[in-house]
């Protein structure tokens, strides 16, 4: 409707107020987006030590440092393992959630759907203190728990095979609430007409579950699942505070790494370079969900 | 469904609430304990009487109040800035015409694909050269636009007719009254409900904190919280520490109960971040 006036020219003054509109926006994202993002390639070829004026260009030299430590593979393989299985985890129980309270009305129905919710918005830094009182060996719940039956609790944080999945607990624990409410969502958009085509043809309960509840879901599987990737490949807090990455670097994952490099070890070049690796890895998984939306048609972020 | 299946259900849900509920149990039971030594001794026991007072204790640590302020003004003001630049750049991509506006709006998506983390060492040198190290500018403005926020409000506003601008022009309104006065109005519950979003990326931030403070002074709840526990380790009072984690989660969940109708599944879908 506004065709005819759109190929006219712009009116100067509209264009003044929408620059003033968006100056504030702009110059917030050059300083701290746009600029730091290309940066950070720059500082990736230098040896910056993070505080002294001068660096020297080294080529890929930090890049060649990385691919061929043995620390880099070992926290990049801690790195995908917390993701997979903590997403893995949370999606599966979510998913099973959701299920479990659809087609249930009731006022205890909704009071648990609220309540499955509130780990989500906890802070990581908060709940992480609270799940090493929880697993401590001594006198937290696990100590104490164990001392009931008689025997001694495992060392969890500790103990390189247990702390990474400690961690994990901690992970799905906030997060299945948040996965639930995606898929009740999904779940109320089929409609109850299919599920009663299916009864007359004498599907039993499972085949209704396998054959059309999770096939129509899988948009928001999708979702789910890329998002939650994304967001766990770049655990900090938990594990910065929990295990600091040890034993044995076992929890070590990327962003703390990058974390160690640039403010324990001064070494912001190399830190740099695993920055720039790790946004590559998420810019690869955000083109993947994008497209996989994109085919969907669906209208999600 | 049948009711094997529903008894399976129910049994299911009865194990996913002690999983989800736990934690917090132990987390007041043990913040209501008198002293260290019950901690130790008689973990299981309900405190008779609960000392509630380890809540004002805890507040009252060296310097446990100091980060409490510290969240509120940090996360209150970069909510409050945030929320009025998402008005203006949603305002002016959906009312106003001017020359490259798809791209600069792809310029704002591509904002989506860059988590703070992943420049953070460019982002420390800015900071220290600007001079802000350890103020809280470093907690404010970095965080004053949002490109998340600007997606959702810009959405929201080309769903409200045109007509209501049309007829506030007619009026004589000018493109800030508009935006601000009756816009807002217009969207009120989604930009509440961002609000909401921002303010919890702000108050649960770790990593910022960590790297860009240094000084007990501009510290937050978050970093403040594991100073605590750091600094008592050894003789950790886990009865003050809880009931100082009690105190920091608190008041999101407090927001999350009483503002439940704004956190509708459209808004957090993208809400994923932090």
């Amino acid at each position: 409707m506004r065709k005819g006036q759109l190929k006219k020219k712009y009116n100067r003054q509209e264009v003044i107020t929408a620059f003033l509109f968006l100056l504030p926006m702009f110059s917030i994202f050059i300083v701290f987006k746009y600029v730091p993002l290309l940066d950070n390639i720059r500082i990736s070829f230098t040896n910056w030590n993070l505080f002294s004026s001068t660096s020297k260009f080294i080529g890929l030299q930090n890049y060649i440092n990385i691919f061929t430590s043995d620390m880099f593979w070992q926290v990049l393989g801690n790195t995908f393992f917390y993701t997979f299985w903590s997403t893995i985890i949370s999606l599966g129980l979510g998913f099973l959630m959701a299920m479990a309270l659809s087609h249930r009305k009731s006022k205890g129905a909704n009071i648990l759907r609220t309540l499955f919710f509130i780990p989500n918005i906890t802070t990581a830094s908060a709940v992480a203190i609270l799940w090493m009182w929880i697993f401590d060996p001594d006198f937290g719940l696990s100590g104490q728990l164990f001392n009931l039956i008689g025997w001694e609790s495992p060392r969890w944080l500790l103990t390189p095979g247990y702390a990474k999945w400690i961690i994990i607990s901690l992970s799905v624990w906030r997060s299945i609430g948040y996965i639930m409410l995606i898929y009740t969502s999904g779940l109320s958009s089929i409609s109850e007409e299919i599920y009663e085509a299916a009864r007359i043809d004498g599907a039993s309960t499972v085949q209704q579950v396998t054959r059309i509840t999770i096939p129509l879901l899988a948009p928001t599987t999708y979702f789910l699942l890329l998002t939650t990737f994304i967001q766990a490949m770049q655990v900090f807090d938990i594990v910065a505070v929990m295990t600091g990455g040890g034993p044995y670097n076992s929890t070590n994952v990327i962003n703390l790494y990058i974390y160690q490099t640039a403010f324990a070890r001064f070494r912001a070049g190399s830190a740099a370079a695993l920055s720039v690796i790790l946004f590559l890895l998420l810019l690869m998984f955000t083109i993947v969900q994008r497209k996989v939306s994109q085919q969907r048609g669906k209208d999600y972020v | 469904m049948s009711s094997l299946m529903k008894v399976v259900g129910t049994l299911f849900l009865i194990l996913i609430t002690i999983v989800v509920v736990t934690p917090f149990l132990w987390m007041v039971i043990t913040s209501l304990q008198p002293d260290s030594a019950a901690v130790l001794s008689r973990p299981f026991h309900i405190p008779f009487p609960p000392s509630f007072s380890n809540y004002a204790k805890a507040m009252l640590v060296e310097p446990f109040g100091i980060y409490a302020v510290n969240s509120v003004v940090t996360a209150v003001a970069a909510t409050f800035l945030q929320l009025i630049t998402a008005i203006l750049a949603a305002y002016a991509f959906t009312y106003l015409h001017f020359p490259g506006k798809n791209v600069i709006f792809l310029l704002v998506l591509a904002v989506l694909m860059m988590p703070t983390q992943v420049a953070i060492i460019p982002l420390y040198s800015i900071i220290a050269r600007l001079g802000w190290l350890d103020t809280f500018k470093a907690l404010i403005i970095p965080f004053a636009a949002d490109a998340y926020g600007i997606f959702l409000v810009k959405q929201h506003f080309q769903s409200i007719p045109k007509d209501y601008v049309e007829a506030a022009k007619i009026e004589g309104a000018g493109h800030v009254r508009i935006a601000f006065m009756i816009m807002t109005h217009l969207a009120k519950p989604s930009l509440i409900a961002y609000a909401i979003m921002a303010f919890k990326w702000r108050w649960n931030d770790y990593f910022w904190v960590l790297i860009m403070t240094s000084s007990v002074n501009r510290r937050t709840l978050p970093v403040g919280i594991v100073m605590m526990k750091e600094v008592s380790d050894g003789g950790t009072q886990w009865h003050l520490l809880m009931a100082a984690t009690l105190v920091v989660l608190a008041p999101m969940i407090i927001i999350y109960l009483s503002m439940q109708r704004y956190f509708t599944q459209d808004y957090l879908k993208g809400g994923v971040k932090g």
